[in-house]
């Protein structure tokens, strides 16, 4: 096999790596927060109108006050949240992982720097 | 219950979205507004996890069927994420009215956007950078033919997903119009591979901002919960249905609804 068709064949191996992770951990995380909000309906009965205004509750409080409440619902619910959005994340430091692998340095790097800004801006959250 | 209501309300959503080509959560964050006076802010978020969601199930597919130019996402996802994070600050800082106005707009955008013709223009050359990373790509027809293209304007399509990624964080959606519009349109990649590259760098733009509002608080389970279940399903069914139902003429029809819930945003924006 050529240089050049191993690549291609190594190419869609990572492609089709990141595809069973992502498709897999949609699946998941779609579950749990399934499982939670079903969950939480069983418990309470919230109403929507009640969020009509903005007042914020930053997660590790929300996750302080589920814990010191036993509210697991709420606890899986998030949990669920949590798994969904760190997946893209994931997905770019597995592909970062996989580039550097195949010997392809500059992207590579570019997704590592695609993966920083992505921590930072978590980061964000917490001091804004 | 409101709840159930929500949840095939996001149904519908998503299904819309997916027949229209916007996306389920363009169509979200009007109706969490004006019908059940959701805050836009929580609307905001509560889409973009629904956009998270969406798009990494969609992009699973697209990559098996080798559509995504995975070098080509991973440099463009710079650009998208680090608009995101702007956008993110900027709604911070940003009114609520300012936020309705906003999306009243780029609803309008959006609308006229779904009635251009989208032509394929493939290009004969490579941008130097386009050289130097290797961004040209190749993906195979129905029938077994490779498609080989090459990428023009890339620093121009660059900008264009930094402005994407900002638009992106601050209206809770995927922005994939303005992505597409940039690579089918400046960077002249054909249709599907734009389609689909764009669609795996949704979830990443997305997860950049629904990081920062789901640890801010702004993420209500009890809204995001239902939004991203139903617009999930939505999305699925809609993708089927696209197939077996006349989309063009849905899309003339519904040019009309949302031009008037544009209207109805950009009103409220500016009372």
């Amino acid at each position: 096999m050529s240089p050049q068709v191993n690549k291609k064949y190594s190419l869609h191996d990572l492609e089709l790596l990141i595809s069973y992770f992502l498709r897999w951990g949609v699946s998941f995380a779609g579950f749990t927060i399934l499982l939670g909000w079903v969950w939480m309906l069983r418990q309470e009965n919230p109403r929507l109108t009640t969020f009509t205004d903005y007042h914020p509750q930053p997660l590790l409080e929300s996750l302080h006050w589920a814990v010191l409440t036993n509210d697991r619902p709420m606890l899986i619910c998030l949990l669920g949240l949590g798994i969904l959005v760190t997946l893209p994340v994931l997905r770019v430091l597995m592909t970062a992982v996989l580039f550097f692998k195949q010997k392809e340095l500059r992207l590579g790097t570019m997704a590592l720097v695609v993966f920083a800004i992505l921590v930072a801006s978590f980061l964000l959250g917490i001091e804004i | 219950m409101l709840e159930l209501l929500l949840l095939t309300t996001a149904v519908a959503a998503g299904f819309l979205g997916a027949l229209l080509g916007l996306g389920g959560g363009i169509i979200v964050v009007p109706v969490l507004t004006l019908f059940y006076h959701v805050n836009i802010r929580y609307a905001i978020a509560a889409s973009l996890i629904s956009v998270v969601a969406t798009s990494s199930g969609a992009a699973a597919s697209y990559l098996k069927d080798s559509l995504t130019n995975l070098r080509l996402a991973v440099f463009l996802e710079v650009g998208t994420v680090s608009g995101a994070v702007l956008g993110f600050v900027l709604a911070s800082y940003l009114q609520a009215k300012a936020l309705f106005l906003l999306f009243g707009l780029f609803l309008l955008f959006s609308g006229a956007m779904m009635l251009r013709k989208r032509l394929e223009q493939l290009s004969e050359t490579s941008h130097p950078w386009a050289e130097a990373l290797k961004l040209s790509g190749s993906y195979p027809e129905r029938d077994g033919q490779i498609i080989n293209y090459k990428v023009q304007n890339v620093p121009l399509g660059l900008f264009a997903m930094f402005c994407a990624g900002i638009l992106s964080a601050l209206l809770g959606i995927g922005s994939g119009i303005f992505k597409v519009l940039a690579m089918d349109g400046a960077m002249k990649i054909p249709i599907k591979a734009s389609s689909a590259t764009s669609n795996f760098m949704i979830g990443v733009t997305a997860a950049a901002s629904a990081g920062a509002y789901l640890l801010r608080g702004d993420v209500i389970p009890q809204i995001a919960a239902p939004v991203a279940l139903g617009i999930i399903v939505g999305s699925f069914l809609g993708a089927k249905a696209m197939v077996r139902l006349p989309a063009l003429r849905i899309r003339q029809v519904f040019v009309v609804v949302i031009v008037i819930v544009s209207l109805q945003m950009i009103y409220k924006g500016l009372s």
